[in-house]
């Protein structure tokens, strides 16, 4: 019965009974776990009194091969990013960036680098930049699913360039499908993805460009996971 | 082989909250010991209670007079609503005897990552007594709202959409304290807890 010790964020839990959850966690080094926590609700146990959504721990679990659910046997909560309960805004954003992962890993497959980016998004929600974030970790959870949309200024003539979903990004000639986007959201994501430094580049943009990024980049997103999240319909009335 | 009866009986209780294979094999034989009238009683009070309890039509708590008798009691103050997520919730904050306002139960609370919407809950009736204070307990305008959600992410998501809610209709609204538990040990608390400790500290 291996042990695992790792770092892990809370996106997914359910009540198991009066006491217990069941919970999935975004593990560091081992990605999506899920897991029960017997006991977990009880005051002053070994799970800090119970694993909250969107909150950062360490978790000890025993796995067993072939069950689809872990035993946990500790977490101590170490990170709560408090603006999530005392900003809507923030707390709408938090809740959409939670719901991609959940919904676009599997368990098991480690991506060490979005859980990174998934706790930058989280402080840069605390900062009080919650749109910055959502665009920055929409376009690194593409990049990591290997979606990255082929983002390029230069094609066709006009304001306006035509991304196809389909056709995985912007495209020189319309396209059944395919939407009509501003030339200036197109150069600013390419700057923004080409960037070693994403988020400076998502800060020093105006209002408009950053939600028009965000849009697009959501309505990518939806189209990759061939659903709409209600989580993004919260943050993105009207896609 | 147990006669199909019984192994329905037992099917009822193993669907009980709490209750294992095990268990319900117990009661059903417990039943099955008992006289008829001792089993009936327990058949009766189960009748009566789906006949007879029913949601207050104000303020949804469980009731078996509409309005229920705090929406009833002209002696606490209607202007003030405490919003709970559950009938029990409610039963617990009243055994301390602290507030004499009215409540709301919502049935439940927002949970965007379920696909749990206002629709699902009782905010459509909780927003009509702010609008309409003819819908409220007793004809009364409500002047706060008082959420006592629970204090975790769905609970604080629950509470964040209805306090933009309760802002836009001009009614103030206040949260639950949180942090240090009376009786408690610093040593033993989590790190959120004492965030919220030292972030919702009180002058002396
Ligand atoms: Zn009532």
């Amino acid at each position: 019965m291996p042990h695992l010790s790792d770092e892990a964020i809370c996106v997914r839990h359910w009540d198991f009974s009066e006491t217990s959850q069941t919970v999935s966690l975004f593990c560091r080094a081992g990605g999506m776990l899920r897991g029960l926590a017997k006991g977990a609700k009880r005051v002053g146990g070994r799970f800090s009194g119970g694993i909250d959504l969107l909150t950062l721990g360490q978790v000890v679990a025993i796995t067993k091969p072939g069950r689809d659910l872990a035993t946990l046997t500790d977490w101590t909560l170490t990170r709560t990013w408090r603006s999530l309960r005392s900003d809507l805004a923030a707390n709408q954003a938090a809740y959409y960036l939670v719901d991609l992962v959940q919904r676009s890993l599997e368990q098991a497959d480690p991506h060490p680098e979005l859980f990174d980016a998934l706790v930058e998004a989280l402080d840069r929600i605390e900062a009080g930049h919650a749109a910055e974030a959502t665009l920055v970790f929409q376009w690194r959870l593409l990049d990591e699913l290997g979606y990255a949309p082929r983002l390029d200024p230069t094609v066709g003539t006009g304001t306006s360039v035509h991304f196809s979903a389909d056709g995985g990004g912007t495209v020189a000639e319309e396209r059944p499908n395919a939407w009509k986007v501003r030339r200036t959201t197109v150069a600013f994501l390419a700057d923004v993805m080409s960037s070693a430094d994403a988020a400076a580049v998502a800060l020093a943009a105006d209002r408009e460009t950053l939600t028009r990024a965000n849009r697009l980049l959501a309505a990518y997103v939806r189209h990759v996971l061939g659903t709409q999240p209600t989580t993004m319909r919260l943050l993105f009335p009207n896609l | 082989m147990l006669p199909d009866s019984v192994r329905r009986l037992i099917d009822e209780f193993a669907a009980l909250p709490g209750i294992g294979r095990r268990s319900a094999e117990r009661l059903a034989f417990w039943v099955l010991k008992s006289s008829t009238p001792e089993a009936m009683k327990l058949a009766n009070a189960i009748a009566e209670v789906k006949k007879s309890v029913k949601h207050c039509s104000v303020c949804w708590n469980l009731t078996d007079v509409d309005p229920c008798p705090i929406c009833g009691d002209d002696r606490r103050d209607a202007g003030v609503v405490l919003v709970v997520e559950q009938p029990k919730d409610l039963i617990t904050l009243e055994q301390t005897g602290m507030f004499n306002g009215v409540y709301h139960v919502l049935l439940g609370r927002l949970d965007p990552l379920d696909g749990v919407g206002p629709d699902s809950l009782t905010v459509s009736s909780l927003l009509a007594r702010l609008d309409k204070p003819a819908t409220n307990a007793r004809g009364t305008p409500v002047r706060e709202l008082i959420l006592g959600l629970n204090p975790d992410m769905e609970g604080d998501s629950t509470a964040l959409w209805l306090a933009e809610e309760a802002r836009k209709r001009g009614v103030q609204v206040s949260r639950l304290a949180r942090g240090l538990p009376t009786g408690g040990q610093i040593e033993f608390a989590n790190a959120a807890v004492l965030a919220d400790a030292i972030a919702g500290r009180q002058r002396m």
